[in-house]
């Protein structure tokens, strides 16, 4: 599966790596997931738990997030593992290449609350990697397609490509009256 | 120093005074003016008693015992001199003479040292167009070796241009030769990084095989019909469809959650 990063979580985890055998290290893995601000800091509050995990042998760069911004990564399917979302980025792809999926964090002070759990509130084929809240704000990682579409307070929001070449989309807010 | 003086001229005058305490027998010795004798014998020859001098007419007496009228004598040589000196035409003359030579002397002075000051300046301009020359040609001459050479390296290069027309296909061959090497190379490390990402996935599954070897042989021991079922799931854990249910089980958890929340107020 290949996905394009639109964008990234608030809250970042790594794991040094280290040598099985002095021939072989391991490179660095970095976690990231979703975050609120309580009380002036990050706090993860995760309602529904997941993680995009990247590996550094595979290009990602952790001193340059914004660099991944927009790169097409090959992936694993997604995985429940020990009871959290899973989504492994292997190795960043050429741009040109065909994008499956996007990669988008949200928060509600962009797109509004999330009315996740009720009926409808997504497209059938958006995957909800990882969901946080706590007071009010919200902050979600969302594995979704060209013309897929989520239901928030301030309406309902459509990812539409916004780049020629290149793989970029964003969520486009579109009335309820203009989708009926 | 002049009290000093004064001292010893008071000292002098009380021996001198003491010396001539008893009256004068003998006449002046020196001529008086005609007034002033005639105003003396009168006083004399009509006076009873005789005239006691004062102590500072006695002093006067002595420093100047003759009476000589020296504001007199000063007026005197005075106009002498300026009957002499200042109405003679020959002192004039050289007075002015001399004047003359002096402001002639004063102006060559002056003009022979603006005169020095001058060639001094003109020799600190004349060395700056020197050195300002020489820097020139210097320069010049480094602009024309430059030139020299790059014709000269023209000249070689139309040179091997015209004889040597098979290097130049050689050159392109090299090119396109280190074009197919930076290819290659490429390849290669795209290759390597293949093989290290490929190599971290199959230390990765290892890890995840023995992990679950080692949960099935205790799922295995406990012999429970549960905890069959529990490993079952996690080993079809990356079904698609299988992972799509759990999302929406956490999304129905999550939204069961708000809603008890929300039912217990608050």
């Amino acid at each position: 599966m290949r996905v394009a990063v639109m964008g990234f979580g608030s809250v970042w985890r790594h794991r040094l790596g280290k040598g099985d055998a002095p021939s072989c290290p391991t490179r660095p893995v970095y976690y990231n997931t979703t975050g609120v601000l309580v009380h002036g800091n990050v706090r993860q509050r995760p309602q529904i738990c997941g993680y995009a995990r990247f590996d550094t042998i595979g290009g990602f760069d952790p001193n340059h997030p914004s660099k991944m911004i927009g790169r097409v990564f090959e992936c694993a399917e997604p995985t429940v593992w020990m009871g959290s979302n899973k989504l492994l980025f292997k190795r960043i792809l050429n741009t040109d290449e065909r994008t499956d999926r996007f990669l988008i964090a949200t928060n509600s002070r962009e797109v509004g609350q999330l009315a996740v759990g009720e009926q409808g509130w997504r497209s059938g084929e958006v995957w909800l990697l990882s969901f946080s809240e706590s007071a009010g704000q919200q902050e979600s990682m969302l594995l979704m397609s060209i013309g897929q579409w989520v239901h928030t307070s301030l309406g309902l929001h459509v990812l539409e490509a916004c780049g020629r070449n290149e793989p970029l989309a964003r969520l486009v807010l579109q009335t309820e009256r203009e989708e009926a | 120093m002049s009290r000093s003086v004064m001292v010893c001229a008071l000292l002098v005058g009380f021996v001198l005074s003491a010396a001539s305490c008893s009256p004068r027998t003998a006449p002046l010795s020196e001529p008086l003016p005609p007034r002033a004798r005639a105003e003396v014998v009168p006083l004399g020859a009509r006076s009873p008693y005789q005239h006691q001098d004062t102590w500072y007419e006695f002093i006067l007496k002595q420093l100047n015992p003759d009476n000589v009228d020296y504001g007199r004598w000063v007026e005197q040589q005075r106009h002498k001199l300026t009957e002499l000196l200042l109405k003679n035409p020959y002192f004039l003359y050289s007075f002015w003479i001399t004047v003359a030579l002096l402001v002639a002397t004063t102006v060559c002075a002056k003009q022979w040292v603006d005169h020095r000051r001058t060639t001094w300046i003109t020799a600190e301009m004349m060395a700056d167009l020197y050195n300002q020359d020489a820097y020139s040609r210097q320069i010049a001459q480094e602009a024309i070796e430059r030139f020299n050479q790059h014709i000269e390296r023209c000249n070689r290069v139309i040179e091997q241009g015209e004889t040597n027309s098979v290097a130049a296909a050689r050159d392109s061959e090299t090119e396109q030769l280190r074009t197919e090497l930076m290819r290659v190379a490429e390849e290669r490390d795209r290759a390597i990084r293949d093989r290290d990402v490929a190599r971290e996935e199959l230390r990765r599954k290892s890890e995840i095989l023995a992990d679950m070897s080692v949960r099935l042989d205790a799922a295995a021991g406990k012999a429970g019909a549960a905890g069959t079922a529990r490993t079952a799931s996690d080993v079809r854990g990356a079904d698609a469809r299988l992972v799509t249910h759990i999302n929406n089980l956490q999304e129905q958890l999550y939204s069961e959650r708000n809603n008890n929340r929300r039912l217990r107020g608050g």
